[in-house]
């Protein structure tokens, strides 16, 4: 290496360039909202739970869609009976060297839930056709003078005799990214949707897991300084969690209610879409009778 | 295959690389980091067309050049901003305490002689990797970085310097 070269080597490692703080936070921000990739290893062992899986995915989910006799015949066999009613999938993908398009629709197929699965069926190929018609719409507009990326997934968060909960995840990107979450609560008890608020006997209920909520945020900023949710002691000066009735939520598997926020919600970009924990001793005397233990 | 963590984690390390290359071609702090927006999305999408990840990094900045080239071309330059680019003005770098004496000079350089010096200087990449990054030939960046370095020479004073090591 001549002499030259070698100073310039130095003086470049001694003027590293700084990052500044709002990319490394924008950066921070689009990478919390990638979705995750699904990772298939082809080990021997794995081959054959891949083939076996393909028969699973024939068997279970696309015979029953295109062949009715098949579907009539597997819902006399109770335990596939039960699997097949739940959920079946639909897939919409496109891809160019511009513009990535994947949608994972859930169809609920479960004639206990009566009217709720309907209801969460239409609004869920409302939103997929919204969101191919905007995909769609932005393909047409933009050409190859820019990029475009929809991902729509799903996940059936809570499935116990008392609650289901399916989950809808939806990542748009074009140039930056936005994530935002959709959760549909039924009670099969009376196979009805239920929104937060029904599950209270009145307003109070807001602020009460308001106030615990706030207890964890902070616990957590103590505890761990790189985590900064908006609370009142914050630079922001004030609290954003406002407990609409309405607003996302699910029961976990011990009966403690979790809630979730968007993305911008309640903390800066790059701390994604937090959830909290609130653990039914804190709410347990506001439900509605048909919600107590 | 490539996980997301992994992505994520592969993206952070090369954070650095990425805004040096984004603002070195763009000039302007808002400007790279939608380019580098643009480019971890780009880059996540296409993710399966890499073929060894120990590529990860030259495949990025390839995307990322790409992308501010794009930009370049799209945006209307009114101004010669060669000229108006004034380090001391650009609050981005305002948090520096050390005289960024190689870096003022690089930023003056015209292109590709400045991008050719930052792959090269500042992320250590060979000549094979800024031609594949660029698009161009070994030959054209050997050429490019000798000329760069006259350039660089001239700016910095360092004549002296070249014939004394000599």
């Amino acid at each position: 290496m001549n002499p030259f070269d070698k100073m310039m080597f130095q003086m470049a490692q001694q003027e590293k360039i700084p990052v500044p703080q709002q990319t490394s936070e924008k950066i921070e921000d689009i990478l919390s909202q990638l979705p995750q990739r699904k990772v298939v290893r082809f080990s021997p062992l794995r081959r054959i739970a891949a083939v076996a899986a393909s028969l699973v995915f024939v068997f279970l989910f696309l015979l029953p869609n295109v062949s009715v006799t098949y579907a009539e015949t597997l819902e006399q066999v109770p335990v596939l009976g039960e699997l097949i009613r739940v959920v079946t999938i639909r897939n919409y993908v496109y891809s160019d060297d511009y513009h990535d398009m994947s949608i994972e629709v859930p169809n609920i197929e479960d004639d206990t839930l009566g009217d709720a699965a309907e209801e969460i069926n239409k609004d869920v190929e409302a939103l997929t056709q919204q969101l191919m018609d905007q995909f769609y719409a932005d393909v047409e507009a933009i050409g190859d003078e820019g990029h475009t990326s929809v991902y729509a997934d799903y996940d059936v968060v809570t499935n116990t005799d008392r609650w289901f909960t399916l989950k809808l995840t939806v990542f748009q990107a074009s140039g930056s990214g936005s994530a935002y979450y959709v959760y549909y609560n039924v009670d099969r008890s009376c196979d009805q949707i239920v929104q937060l608020g029904d599950l209270f006997t009145d307003d109070s209920y807001a602020e009460v897991l308001r106030q615990d909520i706030l207890a964890q945020m902070k616990q957590q900023m103590e505890e761990d300084p790189s985590l900064v949710y908006w609370t009142e002691d914050s630079d922001m000066g004030q609290d954003y969690i406002d407990l609409k009735p309405e607003h996302n939520y699910y029961f976990d598997d011990a009966g403690n209610l979790v809630i979730p926020f968007d993305e911008y919600e309640i903390a800066p970009g790059y701390m994604g879409c937090p959830e909290f924990t609130v653990q039914r001793s804190v709410f347990e005397s506001l439900l509605n009778d048909a919600y107590r233990n | 295959m490539i996980t997301t963590n992994d992505f994520c984690e592969k993206i952070r390390a090369s954070q650095g690389s990425m805004y040096a290359l984004a603002y070195g071609i763009l000039r302007n702090q808002h400007d790279a980091e939608d380019a580098i927006g643009e480019t971890i999305v780009r880059a996540f999408s296409s993710l399966s067309q890499l073929r060894d990840e120990k590529t990860f990094k030259p495949w990025l900045l390839k995307i990322l050049h790409n992308t501010c080239l794009e930009m370049r071309r799209k945006q209307p330059v009114t101004v010669d901003i060669d000229e108006q680019f004034d380090l001391k003005d650009d609050f981005s770098y305002q948090e520096v305490n050390t005289k960024l004496v190689l870096w003022q000079a690089v930023s003056k350089l015209r292109q590709p002689y400045r991008t050719d010096v930052i792959l090269f200087y500042y992320e250590n990449l060979s000549v094979q990797e800024i031609a594949g990054i660029t698009s161009t030939s070994v030959v054209a960046v050997k050429t490019q970085l000798s000329r760069a370095r006259k350039m660089l020479k001239d700016a910095l004073n360092m004549e002296d310097f070249y014939y004394e090591s000599l």
